[in-house]
């Protein structure tokens, strides 16, 4: 079954508006999981000692089982996630487990569908194409179980996603570009998307391509790299024997765009062919150093993200709010990596060990 | 309901069970092949089921025939390629290209969903046939051919990948029936399921039924004889291949419908997955041996194991190890139950009993009715040389001679000068023979039935099974041994099923495993049934109809005995003694024309075999360890004819001291004055005068009792 977005608008009009009546008729009546102003809103009562703030805090979260199901779990991207949501949650007795499902759609919905099944309270979704998790989304909602997606958004939307604002970061960086190559005085720039299908690639594609044309810039290429660093750099390869006036490649993550970078530097292009990326793992920081990357854009992917993740879980699983209706966006800010900044501590985050 | 004769042994009811018949039983049945792919799947289905919390839940099995529906598919159309003897390896990039372009069909073409079906189908289908035309027809090798096709269509899924996957991301087209292929249900059964059981029923109808999966089985069994069957070996070849690509356009279908994603990376490496479940299925890579249930087992086993480490949030990378460990170790056993499961039953399926016959009549004594003469000394020869083992012989009013033959013909034979003619071929080993009022001759063929052939040489099943008894493990059904039969006067034939668990050419093991293995059986006319009359009769072997109709005699050639049973009358239905601790081994009874009957022993009795008789360890340990021309048998070559009173009382016993002639005596007609003699393995009949008993017809004709 497919539910709609007017019916889970309508349900959740419904959904609202009863527990308005509610509130109305039998305001004394316990709430589902708290002490909130609102029906079945969960929460602390307005005053609270800190020890009561302790214990029923405590209360709503020990037990809870939340779930994730990543794309890999051999980034260090992915694994800095896992790593602070597992602190973060289980800090507060929350059951946490994150599998990876190594690119594959169909392991990942079986995984989703088993985490369903088994009643969890909430997952956490890193999604790869747009379209292909959507009805398993509504259905861990329609089975009130909290949705939170990671990094790459679905047409189906969760009750919070945090992740960068791709198309804002898309232009940021490609503003960087435009600024770089008219300082070199060329035009010509290629983008290096992820699967094309995931939320990622489509609007940071669309951002980039929105600034160059502003710019009269000339996209001499623009195509999907599968986050796979080879792949890219064989686009590059190619990118870079048919256009001998390439002034840079815009891209997205770091860990496809080192390959970029190698192919670049190999050639001994480092400096006169620009690599942009976005995400700053340790290896794109170093590779800043070098020279052979040239800017990159720090959105907190491997360092805050995973902790906002948690908070956000925390947040939704003692608030008491109906699963599917909180519906967020949560976008992490952006900072422009490069040779002036790399070593800042607050940027680039290594693997976890 | 059947009399049960298992008292006549003389053997506590103990003695009825024995563990070793029942083990070589067992192993014996043809889906035993596939103990060790069953009893992995119950494994791991115990291991996760007490592991993991859910696992035997509705919603979980919903989410696991998802899985299994389109690996299972996948995994129907290998098994095709592999029982032909090929292998297609390219399955997981025809997955990948048809759930683009599936999608591609739905989204960005809006076709209708029928369409869409048809065309991912034919798709499939069309790529399928790209690897059978290079196979079948520019002989190319499948594993490099479809290594290569997997290749080719890899690339054409990341072409359509690099070019359409945000279109077909940002597309949007919403349709019930769509959805209904991935994600519906068929009262309360998940769509995909549904389509599974449909598919895998149809594919095990056309591997085991249909021509073309009897050819397609052949020629992966053995090309060089499929050839030579004349069979089309390219077309048949091809045919899988577009099966096999079908099988997996179906499966890019339903995946596309659940997911709607596209991705290069969708069905990965399916190909291992694939061949690792068929493979613990036991379908076999060297063609010719799969079924569609195996398939889905083995299919079963991998889902399991993926679902259940699902469920326990393991490291996806565990689920490959434990599937190759798996791989390995049931590789392994598997190759030794198929090598041996053959052997062990070979040593183990005849399972010999203990019996206890009494000590033997002494027929060296003085002046005793058992003294050896030459009355059938010098008997004259019939056919010599054209026959070849006529078992019984019958002879009509006419004076007209009917005989069987052990390469399955029924020989007339006009008169005692007169040269054989073939009347017919039955096929198997016609033994014991019988005259209907129409003068059809009835025939009881070891290892096929009862058989009626008519004047015209037309042969006819009369009756070739029985209901199966349902607490044996063998299939009881088939008449494996039907030996001897006589008509009763109401038309109901009884006759002989010596063993219902040797064929006819081994009826010797039956002897030597000495337990009630036989029944009597009857076939009415009037209803066309066959019933058991006894059961667990050992060896049962001549039957006749008594003088007045009312009782039935039959000779158990195990227990050297006669016994009457009772077919009407006011002791219908009873089993009674007739003649024991005969000094020979029964074989056929005839009714002499004065009122008395006819014996013939097909062997004599030896205190060898007496005492082998009482050491059932010391026969199993001979069919264990012993060439079969060098084991201990019962005789079976000193025959003799004896004549018994309606009492049973043997009156004397007729001898060819010599044994020229007629080797072995398996069976007497009397007849104007002569008794024909028919011998197992004969080269001829015999004809011989005896004294002729005032206004009495002989009894060959069977239908004429005295009623």
């Amino acid at each position: 079954m497919r539910i709609n977005g007017s019916t889970v608008r309508l349900a959740a009009a419904v959904a609202v508006g009863a527990l308005a009546l509610g509130a109305c008729t039998s305001g004394a009546s316990p709430s589902q999981s708290g002490n909130g102003d609102i029906e079945g809103a969960g929460g602390l009562p307005k005053t609270a000692t800190p020890a009561d703030v302790v214990k029923l805090t405590t209360e709503a979260l020990a037990g809870k089982v939340v779930r994730a199901s990543m794309l890999t779990d051999s980034a260090a991207l992915t694994q800095n996630w896992s790593a602070r949501l597992e602190l973060g949650l289980e800090a507060v007795g929350i059951d946490f487990e994150s599998v990876a499902s190594n690119y594959d759609q169909q392991l990942q919905a079986q995984q989703i569908q088993t985490f369903i099944d088994q009643g969890v309270d909430a997952l956490v979704l890193h999604n790869q194409d747009v379209s292909s998790l959507a009805s398993l989304i509504t259905k861990a909602q329609d089975a009130g179980i909290y949705v939170v997606v990671l990094n790459l958004g679905s047409n189906a939307q969760s009750d919070a996603f945090v992740g960068p604002n791709w198309e804002e970061m898309a232009k940021v960086l490609a503003e960087r570009v435009v600024a770089d190559c008219q300082a070199k005085g060329k035009d010509e720039v290629a983008i290096i998307s992820g699967f094309g299908s995931d939320s990622g690639s489509v609007s940071s594609t669309e951002g980039a391509t929105k600034v160059f044309e502003a710019a009269n810039f000339n996209i001499v290429a623009s195509q999907p790299g599968q986050y796979d660093p080879s792949k890219a750099g064989e686009i590059a390869r190619t990118i870079l024997q048919q256009n001998p006036n390439l002034c840079a490649f815009q891209g997205n993550w770091d860990g496809m765009m080192l390959g970029v970078s190698k192919v670049v530097s190999d050639q001994g292009l480092s400096g006169q062919v620009g690599v942009y990326t976005t995400d700053d793992s340790q290896p794109a920081c170093d590779a800043i150093g070098e020279g052979s990357m040239t800017a990159a854009v720090d959105y907190g992917a491997g360092t805050n993200m995973g902790d906002t993740a948690a908070a956000v879980i925390k947040y939704l699983l003692q608030s008491g709010i109906p699963a599917g209706t909180a519906r967020t966006a949560i976008f992490m800010p952006n900072t422009i990596v490069d040779q002036s900044n790399y070593t800042d501590a607050r940027l680039c985050y290594g693997p976890i060990h | 309901m059947s009399r049960d004769a298992y008292a006549l042994t003389g053997m506590p009811w103990t003695h009825r069970f024995s563990f070793q018949r029942a083990l070589g039983e067992l192993l014996g049945k043809r889906w035993m092949e596939a103990v060790v792919p069953v009893a992995l799947l119950i494994g791991v289905g115990l291991y996760f089921g007490l592991t993991t919390i859910g696992f035997y839940t509705t919603s979980n099995a919903r989410t696991m025939s998802q899985v299994v529906a389109e690996l299972g598919l996948v995994a129907l159309g290998m098994t095709v390629v592999l029982v032909g003897g090929g292998i297609d390896l390219s399955v997981g990039a025809i997955v990948a290209v048809v759930n683009s372009m599936a999608l591609m069909m739905f989204k960005l073409w809006e076709w209708p969903v029928g369409l869409v079906v048809i065309g991912a189908i034919g798709l499939g289908a069309a790529m399928g046939a790209v690897n059978g035309v290079l196979i079948a027809y520019l002989k190319t090798r499948p594993f490099i051919t479809t290594l290569v096709m997997l290749l080719a269509y890899r690339t054409v899924a990341e072409f359509i990948d690099q070019g359409y996957s945000t279109d077909l991301a940002l597309a949007l087209r919403l349709d019930e029936s769509w959805t209904f292929i991935g994600n519906g249900s068929v009262a309360g059964v998940p769509t995909p399921l549904v389509i599974l059981v449909l598919v895998a029923g149809a594919v095990h109808l056309l591997l085991s039924r249909s021509r073309w999966g009897w050819r397609v089985t052949a020629v992966g069994s053995s090309r060089t004889s499929a050839r030579r069957a004349g069979m089309n070996l390219a077309s048949i070849t091809c045919s899988t291949y577009v099966f096999s690509g079908a099988m997996a356009g179906l499966s890019g279908l339903l995946i596309a419908s659940r997911l709607e994603g596209t991705s290069s990376r969708t069905a990965l490496g399916l190909e291992f997955s694939v061949l690792t479940a068929v493979v613990l299925g036991g379908v076999s890579l060297t063609g010719g041996r799969g079924t569609a249930m195996r398939a889905l087992i083995g299919t079963l086993v991998v889902s399991v194991i993926s679902q259940g480490l699902t469920m326990q949030a393991k490291d996806r990378f565990l689920f490959q190890v434990v599937l190759a460990v798996i791989l390995l170790v049931f590789a392994a056993v598997d190759l030794k139950w198929g090598k041996n499961r053959g052997k062990a039953i070979q040593k183990i399926y005849l399972a010999p009993g203990l019996q206890r016959p009494e000590k033997s009549p002494d027929i060296y004594a003085r002046d005793s009715v058992w003294t050896v003469n030459d009355l059938l000394t010098g008997a004259q020869a019939i056919g010599t040389d054209r026959l070849d083992g006529p078992e019984d012989v019958v002879v009509d009013a006419a004076g007209v001679m009917y005989c069987g033959d052990r390469r399955g013909y029924v020989w007339r034979i006009p008169g005692p000068e007169a040269e054989p003619e073939i009347l017919a071929r039955v096929g198997g080993h016609p033994l014991g023979l019988a005259l209907d009022a129409e003068n059809n001759i009835l025939i009881c063929v070891a290892g096929m039935g009862l058989y009626k052939v008519g004047q015209d040489g037309r042969v006819a099943g009369v009756s070739t099974e029985v209901p199966r008894t349902w607490y044996r493990i063998n299939d009881d059904s088939a008449i494996r041994l039907a030996d001897d039969l006589d008509i009763a006067p109401d038309g109901v034939v009884y006759f002989s099923d010596a063993s219902t668990r040797f064929d006819g050419d081994e009826y010797f093991l039956d002897l030597v495993e000495a337990r009630p293995n036989g029944r009597l059986l009857s076939w009415d006319p009037k209803t066309g049934r066959t019933t058991v009359e006894l059961r667990n009769y050992a060896f049962p072997n001549g039957v006749c109809v008594s003088h007045d109709g009312q009782s039935v005699l039959i000779n158990s050639s195990l227990l050297y005995r006669i016994d009457r049973y009772w077919i009407a009358g006011p002791k219908k239905g009873r089993l009674e003694p007739f003649v024991t601790n005969l000094p020979g081994i029964p074989d056929n009874i005839n009714r002499a024309s004065d009122g008395t009957y006819w014996v013939a022993f097909a062997g004599m009795r030896t205190p060898a075999w007496d005492l082998a008789s009482l050491m059932p360890d010391f026969r199993r340990r001979m069919v264990k360890e012993v060439p079969v021309d060098e084991w201990l048998l019962p005789n079976l070559n000193t025959s003799c004819v004896i004549k018994v009173t309606e009492e049973g009382e043997v009156l004397e016993s007729l001898w060819d001291r010599e044994q020229r002639d007629h080797a072995v005596i398996t069976s007497m007609r009397e007849f104007e004055g002569h008794l024909y003699l028919g011998g197992l393995t004969n080269n001829r009949l015999g004809r011989i005068e005896i004294a002729q008993v005032e206004g009495r017809q002989g009894a060959s004709r069977s239908a004429e009792v005295d009623a």
